[in-house]
């Protein structure tokens, strides 16, 4: 009962198969309650699947999920915003026309909210929507999704499609609900890339070919993950670290390890700090090879 | 929810009454203009194929209304945005196939008095055309109201199944059409029993031998059979057999099936049953495609 409390989202071998392809399998992560959650992997990772999985909008094919405390999925709807990756909204009507929709089929909506945040862009109310840009489109259903009072936002690739001045104005709008929410939402975004989330995320999972690679605080992360770099070691073994990746020259050994410990010493290594990107890029990249690795083992 | 169906659907709401309108227009002058004359010979054929083409109307709201109805939120992605609303898919749904339909039946109930008011006018005939007409039979009566609710289920459906609005009018099309024929052509005769009639051909028939052996009669009237078949203007003849073996002077004995006029009120209604069923059904077929199945 306290982890409930705890969590805004916990899953638990969670998988979603589409005919005889798994695209997501195993999945078990947790979202801490108030956390901003960056949810990182590669085109077909299974992101936008665990999204819709999370929100109600597609069955799970294994495993199980609680979402801010309820197992069904369908009844919680209410209390969580969804932004999907093509930003949907009705072409024809304006933005207020969707506050007003909003507002006639939501138990908890907040018309003023919506459009402060709206106007406060300079965005038109009045207009149809697809008179609009791609980054206004996007901030009038980040509006939408906030007027809802949501307990936790779901946002399916939020800024992949907008220019670097749009993604900077809907981040900074995103951190500013967080903090106007204070503690009472929870985020999780997805994106090919930390980079984008980096700056406003403290959670971060990666996922790549169906399957968590990593879940974790980004502190946390920074700290057990180091790049070692020493004398050449073709099978170094270290009870005190398990090795990400490694990379052999004929005279030297590179590896980015995960520590067991955060504090290592150990004179034959030089020990140096990474970038939260390299990180990720590495456990995508050795998640890649694993799957190469089964398929041509499956193949012989 | 009754907001949102009135802005996406207005504009298509729009086109079909103006249809349905075009069609009094033609309708009204049309009949008016035969009322007064009382000269039945002058009705046009033209005219009384325009008339009769009101069985098209269902079929077009069933394109037009019925298969955009889910195929459009499924292609523009908007079914992830409204199903993440507060309101459930079921409701959802339901509203929407719920006011679809409706407003369809009013369109065909307004087609019908029309049709059924201009068949009716009172001509030296005593009847215009024949009520077992098989597009006349759809014109008129309940069959443009069932026909309109059956439509719209239908199209519903096959956008829900198929997801893209051009593919599912299409689909709509050639499924609405299928079934169409296939009561119309051989549902419809077996409603209730047909009469019979075994007759020898009389002088004035024409009997023609097919190179496969086989062989038909055909005959200007049917003079000879009983009061009943002679004065019956709206009595449908379903099939007629001819038997080799029972020559007559003029040709083969042949035996005519017909469903008289009288039966036409039951036949109106055994068939809106049968469509009513089929409504039923795609409106299940909708309700699992949709509430069912991943977004």
């Amino acid at each position: 009962m306290e982890q409930m409390t705890v969590n805004a989202i916990e899953t638990q071998g969670l998988g979603k198969r589409y005919g005889s392809f798994w695209a997501l399998q195993d999945c078990t992560i947790t979202v801490p309650k108030g956390s901003i959650t960056a949810l990182v992997g590669p085109n077909g990772a299974g992101k936008s699947t665990l999204l819709k999985l999370l929100v109600g909008l597609n069955r799970p094919s294994s495993g199980s999920c609680t979402v801010l405390g309820d197992t069904s999925g369908a009844s919680i709807t209410p209390s969580i915003g969804y932004l999907a990756q093509e930003v949907p909204l009705y072409k024809q009507l304006s933005a207020e026309d969707h506050i007003q929709l909003g507002r006639r089929i939501n138990i908890r909506w907040d018309s003023e909210l919506a459009r402060e945040h709206i106007t406060k862009l300079d965005i038109p109310l009045d207009r149809s929507v697809k008179s609009l840009s791609g980054g206004q489109r996007a901030q009038v259903a980040l509006a939408l999704a906030l007027a809802k009072k949501p307990k936790l936002l779901l946002l399916d690739e939020p800024v992949a499609a907008l220019d670097p001045l749009a993604r900077e104005d809907f981040l900074q709008s995103l951190t500013q609900a967080v903090a106007d929410a204070e503690g009472e939402l929870t985020v999780l975004m997805s994106s090919h890339l930390i980079n984008d989330l980096e700056r406003i995320s403290d959670h971060l999972i990666v996922l790549a070919t169906g399957k968590t690679q990593l879940c974790d605080s980004t502190s946390n992360v920074q700290q057990t993950h180091k790049l070692l770099i020493g004398a050449r070691q073709p099978q170094p073994k270290n009870d005190a670290f398990t090795i990400v990746s490694a990379v052999h020259t004929p005279r030297q050994t590179t590896m980015l390890v995960r520590l067991k410990q955060p504090n290592f010493h150990d004179p034959q290594w030089q020990i140096q700090d990474v970038a939260l990107e390299e990180i990720t890029l590495a456990y995508m990249r050795g998640a890649r090879q694993q799957a190469h690795k089964q398929l041509t083992k499956g193949d012989a | 929810m009754f907001w949102l169906i009135w802005k996406q659907q207005r504009k298509q709401f729009l086109l079909g009454l103006l249809l349905v309108a075009a069609y009094a227009a033609f309708v009204l002058t049309t009949g008016i203009s035969i009322d007064h004359r009382r000269q039945p010979d002058l009705i046009s054929t033209t005219w009384l194929n325009i008339v009769r083409a009101g069985y098209a109307v269902p079929v077009l709201l069933g394109m037009f209304w019925g298969a955009p109805l889910i195929s459009n939120e499924y292609d523009s992605g908007t079914n992830k945005f409204i199903w993440t609303q507060g309101i459930s898919r079921r409701k959802w749904l339901f509203s929407k196939l719920a006011v679809t339909m409706i407003v369809a039946g009013l369109c065909g109930l307004a087609c019908s008095l029309l049709a059924s008011w201009w068949f009716g006018l009172p001509t030296s005939y005593g009847v215009i055309g024949s009520r077992f007409y098989p597009a006349q039979f759809g014109a008129t009566g309940l069959m443009p109201i069932i026909y309109s609710i059956f439509a719209i289920g239908l199209g519903a459906a096959i956008g829900a199944w198929l997801k893209k609005p051009v593919a599912a009018i299409a689909t709509t099309l050639a499924l609405y059409s299928f079934a169409f024929f296939l009561v119309a052509g051989y549902l419809r005769p077996n409603y209730m029993t047909a009469y019979r009639y075994i007759y020898k051909a009389p002088t004035g028939c024409v009997t023609n031998h097919y190179p496969n052996g086989s062989s038909s009669v055909d005959c200007a009237h049917y003079d000879e059979g009983p009061a009943s078949l002679r004065n019956d203007m709206g009595l449908w003849v379903t099939r007629t057999t001819l038997n080799m073996r029972q020559q007559t002077a003029t040709g083969p004995q042949q035996t005519v099936f017909y469903q008289p006029g009288r039966r036409y009120w039951r036949f109106q209604g055994t068939e809106a049953g049968i469509y009513l069923g089929l409504s039923a059904l795609t409106a299940v077929a909708a309700y699992r495609l949709v509430v069912k199945r991943d977004a």
